[in-house]
């Protein structure tokens, strides 16, 4: 079963997010609220996908992605952000995030984004 | 004294389109709005605020403020339709994720009239208080079944100093 990082400040976003992808049997590898809570626990459970939203105090969903990709070249991190203008989704692609889903979202368009990304 | 600078139509214009498309496609709920007027440089709240700051292209403040009522009936129908009694720690998440959507959204509609713009993490306000800037503050009225929800915005462009 394939485990998944979940990163977003919000609880409630968190909770919507744990809620759609156990339902579709995937595993909670952990839960972060803010961009250095995800690099660590990246590191410390090494999830085979991250959902990273970007507007988060400390430090941001942009910076963690660089972060985790510098020290972990092949995960694989999808943006969850309510910023959806073009140039936030550019940066992110460019920053190497697999897709970018923006928030409100539908839970279909989590899990296809989800079984894309893990093929 | 100089006249306080105008907010721009198209942007005001931005906003209101984003809360409508959350409130109505998201939440699915029958939304409007009135005309929007300006308040001056302070306002008296609602119960529940949700603020957010504005950088970019253009700054200042967007509050969305609305009765503690109206709340529960957003973050109901954000929770797949329950009926919320009382806001928990989930359902002020909830609240605050409500102000980030409406704020994300005015961001993309704000880039297509030109205007570059990040949002900063919402903080909420409880109880009914008055919020003061040293510019103007232009409120747009949304009506929506879950209640009156007022936006109230003071942004203008960004002065390089």
């Amino acid at each position: 079963m394939a485990s998944v990082l979940i990163v977003d400040d919000a609880s409630f976003m968190r909770m919507m997010i744990k809620d759609i992808l156990t339902k579709n049997d995937f595993d909670i590898a952990g839960e972060a609220a803010n961009g250095q809570e995800a690099v660590d626990l990246f590191n410390e459970t090494q999830p085979d996908l991250v959902t990273m939203d970007i507007t988060m105090p400390e430090k941001d969903g942009i910076a963690a992605l660089k972060e985790i990709l510098q020290q972990h070249p092949g995960a694989k991190v999808i943006m969850c952000s309510a910023m959806g203008q073009q140039s936030m989704v550019i940066d992110a692609i460019q920053a190497g995030a697999k897709d970018f889903i923006v928030k409100p979202f539908q839970a279909d368009r989590v899990m296809d984004a989800v079984q894309k990304v893990m093929g | 004294m100089s006249a306080a600078p105008q907010m721009n139509a198209q942007h005001i214009n931005a906003i209101t389109n984003a809360a409508v498309i959350i409130v109505k496609e998201h939440l699915g709920m029958q939304t409007g709005f009135s005309k929007p007027y300006v308040s001056g440089s302070q306002f008296m709240s609602s119960d529940i605020s949700v603020v957010m700051g504005v950088n970019g292209t253009l700054e200042g403040q967007i509050i969305c403020t609305m009765k503690n009522q109206t709340a529960l009936s957003i973050v109901g129908s954000m929770m797949g339709g329950m009926k919320v009694e009382t806001l928990d720690e989930m359902g002020w998440s909830a609240i605050q994720e409500f102000g980030n959507w409406v704020a994300g959204r005015a961001a993309s509609e704000l880039a297509k009239a030109e205007a570059a713009i990040d949002i900063s993490p919402p903080v909420i306000n409880e109880g009914r208080s008055t919020f003061r800037v040293e510019k103007t503050f232009l409120t747009i009225p949304l009506t929506s079944e879950a209640g009156e929800v007022l936006l109230h915005v003071s942004i203008t462009p960004r002065v390089n100093e």
